[in-house]
């Protein structure tokens, strides 16, 4: 299957000219990493599949809004972080994930190595869950989208439409908060 | 393998492969070896000559900062208690645990429902059309007239068209209009130029922004500012114009003024929401 190795910005031209094929190799390039993000800040997979959905149905809404000047993939995980944020705040709750038992599937790796150190990492994915589970969304967010998705401190300030500085303080106050409720769960 | 034999000892042999032994006492040395042990002694010295000559490769950029930032780390730490000490490592150790949690895989769907919610941007009127169909076409998406068009309706818009002004006049924007500005803008010149088969026509955009220092014109036709640029001109007295030569169809377009700052057109024939809680202007060109 041959890939499409247009950047993104030219995908993005593409769509604004009408071609809305374009688009489904921007969504095939991003979902992974939107999906993702929202499932850990969610705790949700159905809520962080619908989200996704919706988040890049309303970028590409408003897609002759993107400037051009950050990153795609920026924008992109704003959207969904926006949308994500307004699901969590219209059910009055911090994340949508009652107990581990609906995501065993999401914590188990299967990577060759031995069935007990393959059960070791899945009780340690569990763990960090459980750990992120009890911070409150805006700590969760920095941290899922600094140690989880790799985000610079510079893209996550863009995301929230906040300062590095900010984004800085942040982040050193939810990995403190982190550590602790994983360091109980130990 | 091969033993050392009374012939030389392994001192001798080590300081010869380490190129120690004086010239004249490997030559004695060489001189007393059994032929096999001569070859044993000649091959490891050209392998550790063709180990030496090895090539190298570029470190990366990252290698000299991840080593500072280990050196930084490491005095951070030689300064830290010992409680500190180990609450550090455990924040180290459940970051790179969030670091490795696993992936889950897209379903099908999501591209699927992607793609079946998004409709095309550039929704142009199909050309070749005739006149009368093309107005029909946009009579019928005209938000005061809805789809029930009448042949009165279309003749008194026919009627508009054909004697709505070809220059427009300054107006406000915002804090009041003036009374002598038409009922739309852009303004569709009567004087349409004719270019092959479709009809193009010059649409006339313009705003009163005196304090402006650039404007330009952003919408479907032109990727919003994204494949071609459009810059209004000042015409004094802060208003600010330019023509722009369409195909028929509908537009969605705003402007940008000194590049930064989104304004809708005031006087457009129509507004539409665009996500971000402003209104685009739209503009139908027949």
């Amino acid at each position: 299957m041959n890939q499409d190795t247009r950047t993104d910005q030219d995908l993005i031209k593409a769509c604004l000219t009408g071609k809305s094929q374009a688009y489904e190799t921007l969504v095939k390039r991003h979902q992974k990493m939107v999906l993702n993000v929202l499932y850990r800040i969610l705790g949700s997979r159905e809520a962080s599949q619908d989200v996704s959905q919706e988040a890049f149905i309303t970028a590409y809404e408003k897609l002759h809004m993107f400037s051009g000047h950050s990153k795609f993939s920026t924008w992109l995980c704003q959207i969904a972080l926006n949308k994500a944020r307004d699901l969590l705040r219209g059910r009055g709750v911090d994340s949508l994930c009652e107990d581990l038992e609906g995501h065993k599937e999401a914590m188990n790796v299967s990577d060759g190595d031995s069935p007990d150190r393959n059960m070791e990492t899945s009780q340690e994915n569990s763990r960090v869950q459980s750990a992120l589970n009890k911070l409150s969304s805006h700590y969760r967010e920095v941290l899922i989208l600094k140690y989880f998705a790799g985000y610079s401190n510079q893209d996550i300030a863009e995301m929230l439409a906040d300062t590095v500085g900010n984004v800085k303080v942040t982040m050193f106050r939810a990995r403190q908060v982190f550590m602790q409720a994983y360091v109980e769960l130990v | 393998m091969k033993t050392l034999t009374e012939n030389y000892d392994e001192e001798s042999f080590l300081r010869y492969l380490e190129g120690n032994l004086p010239l004249a006492e490997r030559d004695i040395m060489l001189a007393n070896l059994s032929t096999d042990e001569r070859n044993e002694w000649l091959s490891t010295e050209s392998a550790l000559l063709a180990l030496n000559r090895l090539p190298r490769i570029t470190p990366p950029a990252s290698l000299v900062a991840n080593v500072m930032a280990g050196i930084a780390r490491e005095r951070l730490h030689s300064n830290l208690s010992e409680n500190e000490h180990n609450e550090w490592q455990s924040t180290e150790n459940a970051l790179l645990a969030l670091n490795r949690l696993p992936q889950i895989t897209p379903p099908a769907s999501l591209l699927a429902n992607v793609m079946a919610a998004i409709v095309p941007k550039t929704a142009i009127a199909p050309k070749n059309q005739p006149l009368l169909a093309q107005l029909r076409n946009w009579l019928e998406q005209h938000p005061l007239l809805g789809w029930e068009v009448s042949g009165m309706a279309m003749a008194a818009s026919l009627l508009f068209m054909v004697l709505a002004p070809s220059v427009p006049a300054p107006w406000t924007s915002g804090h009041g209009q003036s009374p002598h500005m038409p009922a739309h803008s852009p303004y569709i010149q009567a004087a349409a130029t004719h270019t092959g088969a479709a009809q193009v026509q010059h649409a006339r955009f313009s705003l009163y922004a005196p304090q402006a220092h650039s404007i330009t014109l952003i919408g479907e036709f032109n990727g919003w500012g994204s494949t071609r640029e459009v810059s209004l001109r000042p015409q004094g007295k802060g208003i600010w114009t330019v023509e722009v030569p369409l195909p028929p169809g509908r537009y969605q377009y705003a402007f940008l003024i000194d590049g930064k700052d989104m304004a809708t057109d005031p006087r457009a024939e129509q507004h539409v929401n665009d996500d971000f809680g402003r209104k685009n202007a739209v503009l139908t060109v027949m």
